[in-house]
């Protein structure tokens, strides 16, 4: 089944939860409403047509544009152009790619969280491959998954201070290591 | 030695005990087995039959950090690593030396810019005796390293009083 088709199959079955379909003429990518994340996930997998058996990865994001996106402008002219400050607080994400075996079709869907509260379900329970992948997006993004078994941090120690993969994330000036003090920044 | 030589029998060694201990330690330089990251690789295959690190004796890897002399650091030191890094040096039996592999444990490397989780140089937390360039080093350079050590280590004085 191709994946526009799947879209279509998500939206009669809930509705209002599928808020659009993300680049339909590329790869389609359903844009879920975040509260009906495990509801979709459970449907994807035990839906003996879809059958999607293998979370091929899960993956934290933030939509905030960087500097290279839009180079800052010099004059008030040229700025007219840029883009409007109103989303001062671009929201983290979520994204799930899915594949079946049985049936060799893939998907994609994704879900949007707000960047200061940021809440997703957890899809733990039911893929399980999704556990380490959910504390990766909580260790870089902040994001907190909702009913996941053990969520702390996997890459980075325990007592790291920020989350790294955050577009607005400054990085520690410096880390202990035993008794001694490093400094991150280059140079001494 | 000159005035010793030749007067025992000819199985019998003069030398003075400051090059039998250098000697001893640069024979039998027993290097840690643990590798950071692609630097490790070459460390391995320099331990292999083709390059053959054990020509020097310095190929018996050992698993616990209390049986090692030489540190070799292969690879990228996270912060999260460096501390266990500096542990594992502080548990080795002095003497003990340590090679820095590579441009990420002399410098940070490719890292040194925006890594924010690595260490920017492992000399930061260790004192490190040679360091080696590469990205990562062919297995001659390491080599080259180990020999480099092992001339220093002769010019080490334990008992005389350095000139």
């Amino acid at each position: 089944m191709d994946a526009l088709a799947i879209a279509t199959m998500v939206k009669d079955v809930f509705g209002g939860a599928v808020l659009a379909v993300d680049q339909p003429e590329v790869e389609p990518v359903a844009v879920i409403e975040p509260a009906n994340v495990a509801e979709v996930a459970r449907f994807l997998r035990e839906t003996p047509e879809l059958a999607f058996d293998y979370l091929m990865c899960l993956s934290g994001f933030d939509t905030m544009p960087t500097e290279e996106d839009h180079p800052a402008r010099n004059t008030p002219e040229e700025d007219t152009g840029a883009p409007s400050t109103e989303t001062a607080a671009p929201p983290l994400g979520v994204a799930y790619h899915l594949f079946s075996y049985s049936h060799r079709h893939r998907f994609a869907f994704k879900a949007h969280t707000p960047r200061e509260n940021p809440h997703i379900p957890s899809v733990a329970e039911i893929w399980p491959a999704a556990d380490w992948h959910e504390r990766e997006a909580f260790d870089l993004f902040g994001i907190i998954f909702d009913g996941h078994p053990d969520l702390r941090r996997i890459l980075l120690p325990e007592d790291w201070v920020g989350r790294p993969l955050r577009k607005d994330y400054a990085a520690q000036e410096s880390y202990r290591i035993g008794d001694a003090c490093v400094q991150i920044a280059r140079g001494w | 030695m000159g005035m010793l030589e030749e007067r025992f029998d000819p199985n019998i060694v003069t030398t003075t005990v400051d090059a039998f201990l250098d000697w001893a330690r640069k024979s039998s330089l027993w290097p840690m087995g643990f590798g950071l990251a692609c630097c490790a690789i070459e460390m391995m295959a320099t331990s292999m039959s083709r390059y053959d690190l054990d020509r020097f004796g310095a190929s018996v890897f050992r698993s616990s950090p209390r049986q090692c002399d030489l540190m070799i650091v292969s690879g990228t030191v996270t912060l999260k690593m460096a501390s266990r890094v500096k542990r594992l040096y502080d548990q080795m039996a002095e003497p003990r030396y340590v090679i820095s592999m590579g441009s990420c444990a002399n410098t940070g490397g490719p890292y040194w810019e925006h890594g924010y989780h690595v260490l920017k140089g492992v000399d930061r937390i260790i004192p490190v005796d040679v360091y080696i360039a590469g990205c990562p080093p062919r297995p001659e350079a390491l080599i080259d390293g180990v020999l480099q050590l092992q001339k220093k280590i002769t010019e080490q004085r334990v008992v005389r009083k350095a000139v």
